[in-house]
């Protein structure tokens, strides 16, 4: 009786799964057609900015649902690369920069030449479509989506309370150093410039963007020998960063800062200027906007003693997942993102410098705090991190050899030396 | 004469063998899911650990002991050392505040209830929430530490706890913090078995309390403090998510402990094979904490 009773049992739980699976099964092979999309930032920002696109695109595509996946630039760095190597990375993403490059060169991408509309090619910048997060190997894997240059945000009230012009920003970098302590004396803040030493994301990016103004357009990594460069320039560089922070020219323990603290900094009037690019406008316009005309904050060119202007170049791109089941539909919406309306949309509500140039020379970047960041990215500019496979060595390793300088740890060559002996970079 | 018709029995053999392996047919689910998640994960990475596996490009080929062969570095050596550090302080420190608060509140004192609440909430929080907390708590911008310090002006300027001198120090603190209430719950209850008349026996011999503490409870409290001790040193060592959210391993790798170390080979670079061979250094020692809590509980009579 009992083994009766057994073989019932097992044979109600198998029909019991089978009428669970079913029916979802033949659920999921009916119903509109579903893309996932991944925007890596801020979501309340992704979702103000491209929910609209997102509604506009399902109207025009009426059997397309796409949806969105919300994903911050650290989530996304520790996400992706699991995602890609199971096989669930969004269809359509807009990876952080160095994430990009290194998944890009690992085959993770759909390659796209030939697939691309004239138009929108033409409309974008050449030296772009080279970019680490648009190609690799000669193939073109991405589409240049934005963006972002290194510049010199600053408030204009605490200028004028140190008695400085704020119609008149540091061109030189002696002149930098001259406003700074001014500003640290007079103004009452606790420090001139807000400088991000935390060593994971973005601190080689302004280590980058100085090199650049001062050495005139060089920037520290070697793409031949693929090492970062170990000479004078690059170790000066370095020692003038530490110089600010030992002058006590920055707030108090740099290391505990990442570019996100820093902005806080600049908007709670802690600090007078700080490095930093068009994400800015996104971070702060919930409490500060910076585009209103009664914002204090303003933007210039980086100083610089050799090349005016130079600086380093962020530039993000769409990216289409190898595995995605719908390619073409996949293409279709990253061009209608990418569309002139769409990117001025998305550089105004993200804040972002749109990399279609017809966009660029539109009347929306003419003023401030646009102006000079728009100026700056299609300027003298390096990029702003190098497009290698190892993630860790742009964001962990580079990044620490810098903090180690700023925090006074080691000398620039010192610690340069330091750097290329773990690597067996030629030194 | 009559024949009684018997009744149609059951296929005995056929029987005896379903009812053979019928307790495997129930465990069978369970011991499949054990496989999957537990001896098959363990198998790929000790067979990882011997390639060059890439979580991107796949399995990788043969690599022999290179990945094992690798790991003789000063830096690993760094790594080492301070994840010895972490183990050995945040263990010793749980296990010191643990029975000091089971002391302290081991006695009818009023609010009781409600302190032994509060001494147990560090232990409920999942580590990553714990670090947030703390991170923003220490921050020397906008924490609230340094703020109570400057206001109070004990501080002239704002201490940086994650400092690369102090990093270690604070993330090992808040180890403490978390761990404690663990060492805290065992002790009280392992207090709260000892016989009355133990201690009593002490008061009319004579004893002090603190000779009552270290010559009677503490003797007594023995078995649990080495239960609880090697739980608790177990559970440290492969503690990830609460350095990880605190510091990533920084600045300049001070709180880099193994668990950091084997996440960056492993999802960072991408280094399956490399991240494998660390992981079997953490298997390693973790085997050690087992094999002495095993041997004493099969001592105890207990296993």
């Amino acid at each position: 009786m009992s083994h009766r009773r057994d073989l019932k049992l097992w044979s109600t739980a198998c029909l019991a799964a089978l009428a669970i699976a079913l029916p979802l099964g033949a659920a999921q092979a009916q119903g509109p057609v579903t893309l996932t999309f991944t925007r890596a930032g801020d979501s309340a920002t992704v979702a103000k900015v491209f929910d609209p696109m997102i509604k506009a695109f399902e109207e025009a595509n009426p059997n397309v649902k796409v949806k969105s996946v919300p994903m911050g630039f650290d989530e996304a760095n520790k996400r992706f690369p699991t995602m890609v190597a199971t096989g669930t990375l969004p269809d359509v993403t807009l990876p952080p920069d160095s994430l990009s490059a290194s998944l890009g060169q690992k085959g993770a991408f759909l390659v796209l030449d030939g697939k691309l509309s004239k138009d929108m090619v033409a409309d974008i910048p050449k030296s772009m479509w080279s970019a680490p997060c648009a190609n690799a190997d000669g193939k073109t894997i991405g589409i240049p989506a934005n963006a972002g240059a290194l510049v010199l945000w600053y408030n204009a009230t605490l200028f004028t309370k140190a008695g400085l012009d704020p119609n008149k920003p540091p061109k030189t970098w002696d002149e930098f150093v001259t406003y700074a302590k001014a500003i640290k004396e007079k103004a009452g803040v606790k420090g001139a410039l807000g400088l991000n030493g935390f060593a994971r994301n973005d601190i080689d990016d302004m280590f980058a963007a100085t090199l650049a103004s001062r050495s005139g357009g060089q920037w520290y990594w070697d793409n031949k020998t693929r090492s970062v460069r170990v000479d004078k320039a690059v170790a000066e560089d370095l020692d003038f960063l530490h110089s600010l922070v030992a002058q006590g020219l920055t707030q108090p323990n740099v290391d505990a800062y990442n570019r996100a603290d820093t902005r806080k900094l600049l908007r709670d009037g802690d600090v007078a200027m700080t490095f930093d690019g068009p994400w800015v406008i996104g971070s702060l316009k919930g409490s500060a906007d910076p585009t209103s005309p009664q914002s204090p904050y303003r933007t210039a060119l980086l100083p610089s003693s050799n090349s005016p202007g130079a600086t380093s170049l962020n530039l993000s791109c769409w990216n289409i997942s190898k595995t995605t089941k719908h390619p073409d539909l996949a293409i279709k919406f990253v061009e209608f993102v990418s569309s002139a309306a769409n990117t001025l949309a998305h550089a105004q509500g993200y804040g972002v410098i749109p990399v279609r140039t017809s966009v660029l020379k539109s009347d929306a970047f003419a003023h401030q705090p646009w102006n000079a960041l728009a100026l700056a990215a299609a300027g003298d500019t390096v990029p702003a991190k190098p497009g290698v496979e190892d993630l860790s060595l742009v964001e962990k390793v580079i990044p620490g050899m810098i903090q180690s300088v700023l925090l006074g740890k080691a000398k620039g060559m010192e610690a340069l030396k330091s750097l290329a002996e773990s690597q067996g970079w030629p030194h | 004469m009559s024949v009684t018709a018997q009744p149609q029995k059951k296929s005995r053999p056929r029987y005896r063998s379903w009812v053979r392996w019928r307790p495997y047919a129930y465990i069978l689910p369970a011991g499949l899911l054990l496989f999957l998640v537990y001896f098959l994960p363990m198998f790929n990475a000790v067979r990882f650990s011997f390639t060059d596996a890439d979580l991107i490009a796949g399995a990788g080929k043969w690599v022999g002991l290179k990945n094992y062969i690798d790991l003789f570095t000063p830096e690993f050596g760094w790594v080492l050392w301070r994840t010895l550090l972490w183990l050995v302080v945040g263990v010793a420190g749980s296990m010191v505040i643990g029975v000091l608060m089971a002391l302290l509140l081991e006695k009818a004192l009023p609010g009781r209830t409600l302190f032994r609440v509060i001494l147990t909430l560090p232990w409920i929080f999942p580590d990553s929430i714990a670090a947030i907390m703390w991170k923003f708590t220490l921050h020397p911008g906008w924490g609230l530490v340094n703020s109570v310090l400057g206001s109070l002006h004990i501080v002239k300027e704002p201490i940086n706890f994650f400092s690369p001198e102090s990093a270690l120090w604070a993330v090992i603190a808040i180890r403490i913090w978390k761990g404690a209430p663990f060492i805290f719950l065992a002790v009280l209850a392992g207090l709260q078995a000892i016989p009355r008349e133990v201690e009593e026996a002490g008061c009319v011999d004579g004893a002090t309390a603190w000779q009552r503490l270290i010559y009677l409870k503490l003797p007594m409290l023995k078995p649990v403090l080495w239960a609880s001790g090697t739980i608790l040193a177990a559970w440290t060592l492969v503690i990830f998510d609460l350095v990880y959210v605190l510091t990533a391993g920084g600045p300049l790798s001070s709180t880099e402990i193994l668990s950091i170390t084997i996440y960056d080979a492993g999802f960072y670079d991408g280094r399956v094979g490399a991240a494998s061979a660390l992981s079997m250094v953490a298997i390693a020692a973790l085997s050690i904490f087992s094999y002495f809590y095993v041997r004493r509980e099969m001592r105890s009579g207990l296993a």
